[in-house]
């Protein structure tokens, strides 16, 4: 493997936003008023993203979230809750499909990161719908079927070879 | 203002003057703020013994912090009046005796610095340039090392807050003296790794940690998840240090990448006791 392959397999191109996301991300922490929570956790790595909302008649009047993972998994966070606030769940939900229909050509890491997230959004959905059946959890976890455990990792032989 | 929110506010505090430090070139001021943070740092330390020994739990939401300034001066009537805030809101006590002493010093000091013109300087650790230096690295070479910094500037503050909480709470000397080195080492990396972001016209502050990554009760199981990351974290720099293809930057990856392999020692030992 050449420095240069290495160089993009560890990381996908920084464009100015995805930059501005780095430097600011957009609704990162707690949410005081919630009405939702839901947990994506990847097993392997014991990665997750917490995502909570406050939906009122249909409408993600709030939201924000909160990871343990990569500067990418943080990257997708703030760009997808800021697609998705002030609208409804069902558009919210039109376009998570879109989303994940669009990282099917992603880069691995960055497609895993960024199904985390979106897998958390459908975790607080389901406790919405459960919370408004009666149901008192707190919030509702979903596991990842994949992990980007050593993704980020060429192997070490590769790179020995290469010096 | 209660005790857990004085926390909150000197945890604020410090990353402002640690941070400030980091955005502003001129080497002798950048060292009196650094100097200055890593006495915040001890107060939050002495603070949060004080709260443990009163058996109030602390953490570590902090506001947002907005720490991007144009010149010198402004962040030096930024920390004065930042620190003036922290000052209206000690009680009275021997510990707080000291903060006040302290933090007396460091107003007089920045008052000092705004009084002499050559002081006022640019400020360009937000210009987003993303130049490091007279280093000739391409697009590909500076989005690597993008990327490493944001990682890893997180991780250093992120580890330097977990290991800090074990020992405030824990009771071990043998635990709690790795816990340090751990502490130290790491503020070291954030120290090296904030210079560089400035250098780059990228500096930001630190993500808040979220509450159950510090408050995880086992502490055998964060240390083997801590030896996998600074596996990882070694990896980074070797990837790196091959990456940007330059002999200075490779030989400064190579320093963090043996130092990374000493930590893995330093948790194997805190394991042997856990």
């Amino acid at each position: 493997m050449t420095n240069e392959e290495i160089a993009k397999q560890v990381t996908p191109e920084v464009t100015n936003e995805i930059l501005d996301h780095m430097m600011n991300p957009r609704n990162y922490g707690n949410l005081e008023d919630l009405n939702c929570a839901g947990v994506a956790y990847d097993e392997q790595t014991d990665e997750f993203v917490s995502m909570y909302m406050k939906i009122e008649n249909d409408i993600i009047e709030k939201i924000s979230f909160g990871t343990n993972g990569c500067t990418d998994t943080v990257v997708a966070g703030s760009i997808f809750t800021e697609m998705i606030k002030g609208d409804t769940v069902v558009n919210a939900k039109i376009a998570k499909n879109k989303m994940m229909e669009k990282l099917q050509h992603a880069p691995e890491q960055l497609r895993i990161c960024s199904t985390m997230v979106l897998l958390s959004c459908d975790a607080c959905w389901i406790n919405y719908e459960n919370r408004q059946k009666g149901n008192k959890d707190e919030l509702y976890k979903m596991s990842m079927q994949e992990s980007c455990q050593g993704l980020s990792m060429p192997q070490e032989e590769e790179q020995n070879n290469e010096q | 203002m209660n005790n857990k929110e004085l926390f909150q506010l000197k945890h604020e505090l410090w990353l402002k003057m640690v941070y400030s430090s980091f955005a502003i070139n001129d080497p002798k001021i950048k060292d009196t703020l650094y100097d200055f943070s890593n006495i915040l740092f001890r107060h939050l330390k002495w603070l949060a013994q004080d709260l443990r020994a009163n058996n109030i739990e602390y953490d570590y939401s902090k506001y947002g912090i907005e720490i991007e300034k144009k010149t010198t001066f402004e962040y030096f009537e930024y920390l004065i009046n930042e620190i003036k805030i922290a000052l209206r809101q000690y009680g009275e006590s021997t510990l707080f005796s000291r903060i006040i002493s302290d933090e007396y010093y460091m107003i007089v000091t920045l008052e000092k610095l705004l009084k002499d013109e050559k002081n006022n300087q640019e400020i360009t650790a937000f210009n987003k340039q993303r130049k490091y230096e007279d280093k000739n690295l391409d697009k590909k070479q500076t989005d690597a090392l993008t990327y490493f910094l944001f990682e890893e500037s997180y991780k250093e503050y992120e580890l330097i807050m977990v290991y800090f909480y074990m020992q405030i709470h824990g009771d071990n000397i043998v635990l709690n003296d790795v816990y340090q080195d751990l502490v130290d080492e790491s503020h070291f990396h954030l120290k090296c790794f904030g210079n560089m972001l400035a250098k780059m016209g990228i500096l930001n502050i630190p993500r808040t940690i979220i509450k159950e990554l510090y408050t995880k009760t086992d502490i055998k199981q964060f240390m083997l998840d801590g030896i996998e990351e600074e596996k990882g974290a070694k990896e980074m720099c070797a990837q790196l240090a091959a990456a940007v293809n330059d002999e200075e930057l490779a030989k400064f990856f190579d320093f963090i990448n043996y130092q990374e392999n000493y930590h893995i020692e330093l948790m194997q030992k805190a394991i042997k006791v856990l």
